[in-house]
């Protein structure tokens, strides 16, 4: 029981630097180079300290309110020595696009190799025992890209000078290709170029797209044209990305034009602050003011936390105040109602506590009775059991209105 | 999943991972905040061939809170508490880092046990011990590992093969005294886990034996 909650709780998906295979070096490295050493996430609003440590920005604002030193090395420091690593951000905004893929390429590649052999040196045989049905399907792939080759037939006399067995292999994976694009494209994935994939010419060993290999080879090997398809599909999106970089390089340096709202909120000394200007505070940042005192501070100080760490974010990538106010609000539930228990079916709840509920009622009711008609109540027990019960009762409804809240 | 969850389930995943370091994680109940460490006594210490086991109760705060970690298995050790497992070490209280994590703090935990500070002690009685003769302490620190953590067989617990009574053998073991001198107090008319108490509290171990006269002890025991 307790083994299966364990693995159940590992087997929620928490990215992690593990993902990655340790074989091809440095990948796990990258990922966790790129990660707070606090939370263990790819950094969100990175900030270096003056000992050149990173970390997230709420994280080590969250660190230094306990201990006014860096986390890694126990330099002394402080929110002053705070400076927004922009290159980190950057490169953490670009990983975030790559990694899934990266993560992909990686777990294919390993598939790849561990595959048994003995599949390759089949896959070899049966080209080499039928050559016509090969060239005949190669010949069907070539008419269904409408590529203008001409005839494969002419391309394997081309390929065979330099490295035959090499050349055949490329055909027989674009043979391959025809007959696993109908069946299933993904499970053989890994050893079939898809299009737009770089294959290396067997005749002048250069890297050709994989879609312009027959005309790559048929045209003598020219140096590979610039790929247009390529370009003109990314071009919007390198326009965006450009304009999203230079928008986020210009951010810091043009406070002004965003208002005074996106100014750091200075931190309070508020043993000074009087109640009123305590609550003024609070509702300067629309806050609210529920709770007592010590409520206001912690949430005031939560609040700038949560508003000067925002600010280390390229503009793009910061959250509006209302997000952070609901952020707060999650955080104080979290902080004061560890108790409750969240109802999420209330009538079922209720239905199953039906009796639970009756006995509280049951137990409530003798306290009113006796001040409407004393002569009413049942002789003896009820005066001596209801000082000893009212209290108790009080807690039993108050749990009974929380549920109802939840 | 908040934060600090994530942050323990990636924890757990690494200790699970990492077969070199021999810490292993379970959990107590259902809650991922209330864990079970254990890990095996370092090699070339009185605590060698042990399985030490801890109790770790992750803040609601954390990682800018310390982990609340103490020991369930018995250890005698000088910043170890021997009745309660509690665990005096400067990382579980204010050198506390967020960067610091489980298996981190596991490792420092097995690293104490190699190097006992006995001027920062959690147990006065354990350190004054250790400080006095460390053979001594040694002995009885491998006869708790033997018995409590599942450690090899002891010098000590193959002595208390030979006598006779055995589990009274075991009970001075365990206090870490030599059993001549409780019978030789016993012999004078006191209950035997009374001058055990006695003996204990006095320290009344290696050097200090010739420091303490009879008549102290004596004097103590009539006292209790």
């Amino acid at each position: 029981m307790l083994a299966d909650s364990l693995t159940q709780l590992l087997l929620s998906d928490v990215p992690d630097p593990t993902d990655f295979p340790k074989s091809p070096p440095g990948l796990r490295e990258l990922d966790s180079s790129l990660r707070c050493n606090i939370c263990g996430d790819l950094f969100d609003g990175p900030v270096t300290l003056a000992c050149g440590h990173c970390f997230c920005s709420l994280c080590v604002r969250n660190a230094l309110a306990e201990k006014a030193e860096c986390p890694i090395c126990r330099k002394q420091a402080s929110e002053t020595q705070l400076r927004v690593n922009l290159a980190i951000e950057t490169c953490v905004a670009a990983w975030k696009l790559a990694r899934t893929h990266i993560l992909r390429l990686t777990k294919e590649e390993e598939e790849r190799l561990t595959r048994p052999k003995r599949k390759a040196s089949d896959f070899e045989r049966i080209v080499i025992e039928s050559p016509m049905k090969k060239r005949k399907r190669a010949g069907g792939y070539d008419e269904r890209n409408s590529s203008p080759t001409p005839g494969s037939s002419k391309s394997p006399s081309k390929i065979r000078p330099k490295s035959p067995v090499k050349a055949k292999r490329v055909v027989s994976q674009q043979d391959d290709d025809v007959i696993e694009i109908s069946s299933s494209p993904v499970s053989n994935a890994p050893d079939i170029p898809s299009a737009a994939d770089l294959v290396t010419c067997p005749v002048c060993e250069k890297e050709v797209p994989f879609a312009l290999i027959n005309k790559h080879i048929d045209q003598r090997c020219p140096p590979p044209p610039p790929s247009d398809n390529d370009a003109s599909t990314s071009k919007d999106a390198q326009q965006t990305a450009w304009s999203k970089l230079m928008a986020g390089g210009g951010g810091k340096g043009r406070p002004k034009e965003r208002g005074i709202d996106e100014e750091p909120i200075p931190k309070a000394s508020y043993h000074t602050l009087k109640d009123k200007q305590l609550r003024e505070l609070l509702l300067d940042h629309h806050l609210p003011v529920s709770g007592d005192r010590s409520t206001w501070i912690t949430r005031h100080q939560r609040w700038v936390m949560l508003w000067n760490a925002n600010l280390d974010k390229s503009p793009n990538l910061r959250k509006s105040a209302n997000d952070l106010r609901s952020e707060l609000k999650k955080w104080e539930a979290e902080k004061t109602g560890k108790k409750k228990t969240v109802v999420d079916d209330v009538a079922g709840y209720e239905k199953r506590n039906k009796a639970h509920f009756q006995a509280l009622t049951e137990a409530a009711r003798p306290r009113k009775v006796p001040d409407k008609s004393p002569s009413a109540v049942a002789p003896g027990s009820p005066d001596v059991a209801s000082p000893l019960a009212t209290p108790r009762d009080i807690i039993l409804v108050d749990e009974v209105e929380e549920v109802q809240i939840g | 999943m908040d934060a600090r969850l994530r942050r323990v389930n990636k924890e757990i995943a690494d200790c699970k991972n990492d077969k070199t370091s021999k810490i292993t994680l379970e959990l107590v109940d259902e809650s991922p905040f209330h864990l079970k460490g254990a890990f095996p006594g370092p090699e070339g210490t009185p605590y060698e061939g042990g399985h030490f086991e801890v109790d770790i109760r992750i803040p609601d705060s954390y990682p800018f809170q310390p982990l609340k970690m103490k020991f369930i298995t018995k250890v005698y050790h000088p910043n170890i508490s021997s009745a309660s497992g509690a665990i005096c070490l400067d990382i579980l209280k204010d050198a506390w880092s967020p960067v610091l994590t489980l298996k981190s703090t596991l490792i420092s935990l097995q690293s104490l046990l190699c190097s006992p500070e006995p001027n920062d002690p959690q147990d006065a009685e354990v350190a004054k011990h250790y400080m006095t003769s460390r053979s001594s302490f040694e002995e009885t620190a491998r006869y708790w590992t033997h018995i409590y953590a599942g450690g090899p067989e002891a010098k000590a617990a193959g002595k208390a093969r030979d006598t006779p009574v055995g589990a009274v053998r075991d009970e001075i073991a365990i206090a870490g005294l030599e059993k001549a001198h409780v019978d030789q107090f016993e012999a004078l008319g006191f209950e035997r886990t009374k001058v055990i108490d006695v003996l204990r509290r006095l320290n009344y171990r290696g050097a200090n034996v010739a420091k303490i006269t009879e008549d102290r002890v004596v004097e103590e025991l009539l006292k209790s």
